[in-house]
């Protein structure tokens, strides 16, 4: 029998192998070097202080929960509507001569050159924060879902023509479930877009809880520690989410895989 | 006629549920059917002067070498292929795309890997206005027919390559054709398999009653369930050859009268000499590598 390795080399082991040895070496390096940190960079056991703090009050929880609801919401509009004009354009080669050029121009445009637009339109309000989320959220929707109804393989679409499948029944029967890997990278993409946009919107707009609001509050008060958290929370949120998504992927897509695998053996 | 000597099963739930007409096998007559591809600017003829008569309710079967374009003849009776010279005629209705008429089975099952084994048969049925007792009537007596009982809800990618197969005929019929077209259906499955889903094609063949052509490149396939033999030269051009195999059906495969049409097949496309065609005489031993 082997000697079990001190548990100290064991949590060490553990720590480098999920990749979680770089941030907890930098918190507790940080700590250590409190005295040399300078006059705005708070240490992390203030940082956990004043984080509780503001828990407290109930006031984080708002402006997180704010934030996820808009985001949430700005994403299902646009990835709902990114989904069907990108479909739409790859399944009918009249709509695609007619909109083509001019998706292709919007999809250059950098979407936070829209703020001022916005809010000349619809004020500082949830209105113009969630057309923006959407409007970010809905350009790699749409492409994906485009590509994906585009690369629908021609040895399915011969099927559908010999069994005379109408529109509706090749969209729902063939070419959604096709596109499905895409759309779903497509999601993924959108929903980082949907966030970044979030946090931008409340930066750019803020007069409304949200994180991006914390983050603004934190410069005005010039308190940094205010503004670290709210950057720890967007990121863990970002971080979250995203796992839930491409677990949700995995869950949704080994009927595929197995497929393609199968189709490159043959 | 060998199509007299054929006796059809006794009418099953399969007949009974498509009712009158439907389902009966249909001429199939091709008139200098012709197809030239385009590859970069370049023609490159497939197909020339092809006129085949095939009557209703046959089995026919294509063999050549691969590359001769037996796979296009089938594209085009299916209507997949919009631009072709000549005519091609199923019963009395001209072909110009797919239509009911006209099953397709590929080499490749091509069932759509998100659809169960029942959904992706009762997808043929779709563009018909059927009502849904009838449409799951019909769904359920195919997949009876290829035994595939038992898999409904599987999915293709939890079936063998044979049992794939089985579902795509099945799909293939559901629509009761009156003529399928079999696009080297069992190319892809191994030889055991094979051996085995010969014989249900012959049972299903003399089942249904459809007309079908199937493009093989195995010389006792096409044998074993040919009631002729087309074979298609190498280049293209009008000079196939075609072979009636005088022998009622059901088949085993080893019967005598087929061991000699093998020969006769086989001296026919050069099996054996084929060497000697290819250069000039040339000796084997000495031969290059091109």
């Amino acid at each position: 029998m082997l000697a079990r390795p001190p548990l100290t080399r064991r949590l060490l082991h553990s720590l480098s192998n999920s990749g979680l040895l770089l941030p907890i070496g930098l918190i507790v390096i940080w700590q250590a070097a409190d005295r040399a940190t300078p006059r705005f960079l708070p240490n992390p056991a203030d940082l956990i202080h004043v984080t509780i703090g503001l828990s407290a009050h109930g006031l984080l929880a708002q402006d997180l929960l704010a934030s996820v609801v808009r985001m949430l919401c700005g994403f299902a509009a646009g990835a709902t509507g990114g989904a069907i004009i990108g479909i739409a354009l790859a399944a009918s080669p009249r709509l695609h001569t007619l909109l083509g050029p001019a998706v292709s121009a919007w999809r250059q445009l950098p979407i936070f050159s829209l703020v001022p637009l916005l809010t000349l339109w619809f004020g500082l309000d949830e209105k113009a924060k969630i057309i923006l989320i959407a409007l970010a959220t809905s350009i790699p929707v749409m492409l994906n879902a485009y590509e994906g109804v585009r690369a629908v393989p021609k040895k399915y679409t011969e099927v559908a023509d010999m069994l005379h499948l109408n529109p509706l029944s090749r969209l729902l029967l063939l070419q959604a479930p096709a596109a499905m890997p895409f759309l779903l990278t497509g999601l993924r993409q959108g929903m980082a877009f949907a966030w970044m946009a979030t946090v931008a919107s409340e930066l750019f707009l803020a007069a409304a809880p949200g994180l991006g609001a914390v983050i603004m509050a934190g410069q005005e008060r010039m308190r940094p520690d205010m503004i670290i958290i709210g950057i720890s929370l967007i990121g863990g949120v970002g971080i979250l989410m995203n796992a839930a998504l491409t677990g949700a992927i995995r869950w949704v897509l080994p009927a595929w895989r197995a497929t393609d695998q199968q189709d490159n053996l043959s | 006629m060998i199509a007299s000597s054929i006796k059809l099963a006794p009418a099953s739930a399969l007949h009974l549920v498509q009712g009158a007409q439907q389902g009966r096998g249909q001429a199939v007559r091709l008139v200098d059917v012709g197809k030239t591809y385009t590859i970069s600017g370049r023609a490159l003829p497939v197909l020339r002067d092809i006129s085949l008569n095939i009557n209703a309710g046959r089995f026919v079967t294509i063999v050549g070498a691969s590359g001769c374009g037996k796979s296009t003849i089938l594209r085009i009776i299916a209507g997949l292929e919009k631009d072709f010279t000549g005519s091609v005629r199923i019963g009395e209705q001209a072909v110009n795309g797919p239509s009911f008429d006209c099953g397709l089975v590929f080499q490749d099952h091509r069932l759509f890997p998100w659809l169960t084994v029942r959904q992706n048969v009762a997808m043929a049925l779709r563009a018909r206005k059927l009502p849904t007792e009838q449409r799951n009537a019909l769904v359920s007596a195919h997949l009876d027919l290829v035994r595939l009982n038992g898999f409904e809800d599987a999915y293709p990618h939890q079936l063998s390559g044979g049992m794939a197969q089985r579902a795509a005929i099945a799909r293939g019929l559901v629509n009761e054709p009156s003529v399928l077209l079999l696009d080297e259906p069992l190319g892809a499955v191994d030889a055991l398999t094979r051996l085995h889903l010969q014989r249900e094609l012959q049972r299903i063949w003399m089942t249904k009653g459809t007309t079908m052509i199937m493009v093989t490149h195995d010389i006792e396939e096409a044998l074993l369930l040919g009631d002729q033999v087309v074979i298609l030269q190498p280049r293209p051009g009008p000079a196939q050859q075609i072979i009636d195999v005088n022998l009622p059906h059901p088949r085993s495969g080893d019967e005598n009268t087929l061991l000699a049409l093998r020969k006769k097949i086989f001296a026919t496309l050069h099996v054996g000499d084929e060497d000697e065609t290819k250069t000039g005489g040339g000796s084997t031993a000495t031969r290059q590598p091109p």
